[in-house]
């Protein structure tokens, strides 16, 4: 997977996360249900603030009666906490919130899990279900060092959001397609045109000396049209590279492996999984054979094939790929090689795909000293380790340390590509989400307002990362009650969805998010369910 | 009288030949060992299904530049009928400074060529295309020479070129600015080129050729950073990206790195061969040392063409035949020292040439490779006398290139590589007190 700029580092949880925490949403509702007067314990791990919020006012609204604990920073007695914020009556149920904050590390928490631990059987005292909401490394946690209290769980949820915690793994150089990313929006659009015409005139297939360019603009042109989500043009541009490599150089070429490889990763990156992977055993066959088999390009071959079996969910296969690759580069390039360093980021992030997280930050870590190292702080590619470093730190609640990494991230990447890069408005984007995580809301308006903009700039004012971007900015300024405000926001992001999907005939696939994150926004404003569905309508029929 | 002094002179020049001097070329093929050069490279191209990328060595004045101006006539005007190319040949000394060559300079001088050339011979004007994106994130730069308003390549990148060759502050600015990303600078010279080739195809080329030269030439100095010879760094170094434009490349390679211990290196980068022009053969492999007579003949063919073009015999140059003989056998075999000496010799004696004006520049040349040479020098030239080869090894390594560079020795290849003394030092005796090597602290 490239780093993507348009990749949405934001809380919008994809596809693959949704059906997911559907289940378990509607399996924490049952549960709530069926325990309803007597007690039981269950643990939700979540680690997106946002999402954890959202779906805690969905419960609020279905359970009256539900008791919403937030435990203070540094609370050493759990139990009592909780008894002292109970009202009188019995609750319809306990979800206890923010124990991260009084466990931030192994050796401060000590006492606190020491203490719930003993706590265990003075719980049952509550004849309501009781759900703590933790995130995954605070559960890590309480299994260890509270562990009897762990085993008295009854129900365990999972809402673990991936596009929130991943980091993006690095390629190393930009590819050369990548480069109309920095073109400003109309520029973009000559290039488009000039590079459609070049092809058309290209011939079929083109001849000896003019394939090898031809070939370049094929990646390039469908470079864009992926990131614009024009698939079906992406798909056509891609099968044709693959045809003309094929009949020109023949089926072992390296070249034929490299046009098997891009159609790939555009099969990875819409999902059609199953028709990505014969293509990169195939391309990888190709290069084996061409190049023996501990020659770098193998390693690329490798890292893609163990992105694909992550995901789907054979992170345990995928592993051995990537340590293999590791090792070639490790050999090819010496230890502290950049090449080296990107490895290690894939690694790092499977790890902490399967929840291997102190392994994952160990090796983060370094990846960052090695880049350091070798290309200086302040080199373009250190913004990339940087992040994924501070998203791990993220993950594991330590946002003061992470918050730093995030704007130098920022200063790299602005320095590098230019202040209008799409890329820095995802830097923005997740510098502005952190904040928002801490409560700094005001500072974090300004940075999503001008993460918008670039957006607008470089896409064009219908573009569904404007869309996302406005999004976000729409929850944030939901949550700082300037609902008003949000509205206008919120609507505009889901006209533009509604109108991409009119245009792409087929849906954007956080279409249903945005959507039901207005419906929920009009709900908090006070709109009754039939004027909000009237609303809707009016959208999605809306002629625009 | 005073005429036809002139024009003999000015028809021994030492520049390389030009297409249209097809009169004054003489084949040195067979008494350079049958190397078909030409042929070979030109073939390379026409076969292969990818770009390639080709180096070329030999001493200087070994007639490399009129071996690439055949190779060009060869690939623009195929005498079989075959497909033709544009070939866009720069002299690396109209665009860098030979004394600080880097890759980025090498890339502005292409891509400039390129783009200049296709406008003034094939009426094609390229766009900046990516260029124009790249320059205007380099807006921290103090110098404005680079203007792309008016959406051309060629005029915009002018201004540049000069400077880069005559300031190095320029050089310093132009690399500090491409270095982090060399290879989106890459990308956009690609984009360029793959523009034109597409043009070109509409006039009828196959594809496009660039011919890099008289990078031979440039200096090789130590390159602390790198910790090797500048030539080093450049060619080996810097290889992925002088190998990386998509289009036909030659370069020229200083005889002293392809002939160092980095040759199997070089090769295997550059695409598995090394083609060298060597000298021609004018006498055995010493120690034999014997005269050879078909080289003889050649150079004295080029002599006689040279003398024909503009009226004159080998009696208006030469006082008596023995004169020329020995003025050849002193040139060692090298084509263009055969000009410079006629023209040496003119000047300090006027025509016709005598023995006793021979002599003064054979005094002349041996004195100017006295001073170069050190103690560390000569034991290799011993060697090459008696043996006409080097045994190699690391501790002799530095020395032996210096001697190629210098062309104190010169390299053969007639049936077998073999080296010889270059005359002007065969009369010289090693010193008695000789120069110390220079000390490595």
């Amino acid at each position: 997977m490239t780093r993507s700029p348009h990749a949405q580092n934001t809380f919008v949880p994809t596809e693959g996360d949704s059906a997911r925490q559907v289940a378990d949403f509607a399996a924490l509702r049952r549960m709530l249900v069926v325990s309803e007067g007597c007690f039981s314990l269950s643990f939700a791990v979540c680690n997106d603030r946002t999402l954890r919020n959202e779906l805690i006012e969905r419960l609020r609204e279905e359970f009256s009666g539900l008791v919403v604990v937030e435990l203070p920073d540094e609370t050493s007695n759990v139990y009592q906490t909780v008894c002292g914020q109970l009202r009188d009556g019995a609750p319809r149920g306990i979800i206890v919130l923010d124990l991260e904050a009084s466990v931030p590390s192994q050796a401060k928490a000590q006492p606190t899990l020491r203490a719930l631990n003993r706590s265990r059987e003075l719980w049952e005292r509550f004849a309501c279900p009781v759900v703590f909401w933790l995130a995954e490394y605070a559960a890590a946690l309480v299994a260890r060092r509270a562990p009897d209290f762990w085993r008295y769980r009854s129900h365990l949820f999972e809402f673990v959001s991936d596009r929130a915690t991943v980091g993006e793994a690095i390629r190393e150089p930009v590819p050369t397609s990548e480069m109309i990313d920095g073109l400003p929006f109309e520029e973009k659009r000559f290039r488009v045109a000039e590079l459609e015409q070049r092809i058309n005139e290209a011939g079929s297939p083109p001849s000896t000396d003019l394939l090898p360019h031809a070939l370049q603009w094929l990646y390039e042109l469908a470079y864009y049209y992926r990131h614009t989500s024009q698939f079906d043009r992406t798909r056509e541009l891609l099968d044709r590279a693959v045809s003309w490599a094929n009949s020109a150089y023949g089926q072992d070429d390296p070249r034929t492996a490299v046009a098997l490889s891009n159609l790939a990763a555009f099969l990875l990156a819409t999902d059609r999984l199953s028709d990505a992977e014969p293509l990169m055993w195939r391309a990888l066959a190709i290069d084996e054979q061409n190049c023996g088999n501990d020659h770098p390009v193998i390693a690329v071959r490798l890292n893609n094939l163990a992105m694909l079996l992550a995901a789907t969910n054979r992170r345990a296969e995928a592993e051995p790929l990537m340590r293999r690759a590791l090792a070639i580069d490790e050999e090819s390039f010496g230890k502290d090689h950049p090449t080296v360093a990107t490895d290690l980021n894939n690694l790092a992030m499977l790890l902490q795909g399967m929840n291997r997280l102190a392994e994952a930050e160990a090796l983060m870590a370094r990846v960052v000293t090695v880049f350091e190292k070798s290309l200086g702080e302040n080199h373009a590619n250190m913004a990339a380790p940087l992040n994924n470093l501070a998203l791990l730190l993220a993950a594991t609640n330590r946002l003061a340390e992470a918050e730093p990494l995030m704007r130098r991230a920022l200063a790299i990447d602005e320095q590098s590509h230019g202040k209008d890069h799409p890329q820095v408005a995802t830097d923005l984007n997740n510098l502005a989400q952190l904040l928002q995580t801490t409560n700094r809301l005001g500072e974090a308006e300004p940075l999503m307002r001008r993460a918008i903009a670039i957006c607008e700039q470089s896409f064009g004012g219908n573009h569904p990362n404007v869309a996302t971007s406005l999004n976000n900015l729409a929850q944030l300024l939901k949550a700082a009650n300037r609902l008003g405000e949000a509205e206008p926001f919120m609507r505009r992001s889901v006209e533009i969805f509604l109108d991409f999907g009119r245009q792409a005939s087929h849906q954007h696939s956080d279409l249903n998010t945005v959507i039901r994150n207005y419906e929920l926004l009009l709900q908090r404003m006070g709109m009754s369910q039939q004027e909000i569905k009237q609303r809707l309508d009016e959208l999605q029929h809306a002629i625009r | 009288m005073n005429q036809k002094l002139k024009e003999i002179y000015a028809v021994f020049s030492p520049s390389p030949l030009q297409p249209e001097q097809s009169a004054l070329y003489v084949d040195l093929e067979d008494v350079r060992g049958n190397t078909g050069i030409v042929h070979r490279m030109a073939q390379k191209i026409r076969l292969a299904d990818a770009p390639t990328c080709q180096v070329l060595t030999g001493h200087g004045g070994s007639g490399k530049s009129t071996e690439l101006s055949r190779l060009r006539q060869e690939l623009q005007e195929p005498t079989d009928g075959g497909a033709r190319f544009f070939v866009v040949q720069i002299q690396a000394d109209d665009e860098l400074d030979r004394n600080d060559i880097d890759f980025p300079e090498v890339l502005i001088a292409v891509v400039r060529q390129v783009a200049e050339q296709l406008r003034a011979r094939a009426n094609i004007e390229l766009k900046p295309g990516y260029f124009r994106d790249r320059w205007e994130r380099l807006k921290n730069l103090a110098w404005t020479e680079v203007d792309f308003e008016k959406l051309e390549l060629a005029a915009g990148l002018a201004k540049l070129s000069a400077a880069i060759k005559n300031s190095p502050d320029a050089r310093q600015q132009l690399r500090k600015a491409l270095e982090p990303d060399t290879n989106k600078w890459l990308t956009a010279a690609n984009d360029v080129i793959g523009e034109a080739v597409q043009l070109l195809a509409r006039k009828g080329f196959r594809g496009l050729v660039v011919i890099v030269d008289d990078l031979d030439k440039m200096i090789t100095r130590p390159y602390e950073l790198a910790g090797c010879s500048t030539t080093e760094y450049l060619f080996i170094h810097r290889s992925a990206q002088l190998t990386a434009f998509k289009c036909h490349l030659i370069y020229t390679l200083p005889i002293e790195l392809a002939y160092s211990h980095h040759e199997s290196t070089i090769k295997r980068l550059y695409g598995g061969h090394l083609p060298v022009v060597p000298m021609t053969k004018l006498a055995a492999p010493p120690p034999n040392s014997r005269t050879y007579a078909p080289g003889m003949k050649k150079f004295r063919e080029i002599i006689g063409a040279r003398l024909k073009s503009v009226g004159a015999t080998d009696k208006d140059l030469f006082r008596k035949n023995k004169t020329r003989d020995d003025l050849i056998k002193f040139t060692g075999g090298q084509p263009t020292e055969l000009m410079s000496m006629v023209r040496e010799a003119i000047v300090t004696d006027g025509l016709p040439i005598a023995a006793a004006g021979l002599k003064r520049c054979r005094i002349e040349a041996m004195r100017s490779y006295r001073r170069q040479l050190r103690s560390d020098h000569w034991p290799l030239i011993e060697e090459v006398r008696r043996t006409g080869a080097v045994v190699r090894t690391p501790e002799n390594e530095s020395a032996f290139r210096e001697l190629l560079d210098s062309r104190a020795i010169l390299l053969y290849v007639n049936d077998k590589e073999w080296y010889g003394v270059n005359p002007a030092i065969d009369d010289l005796e090693p010193p008695e007190v000789s120069i110390p090597s220079e000390v490595v602290s």
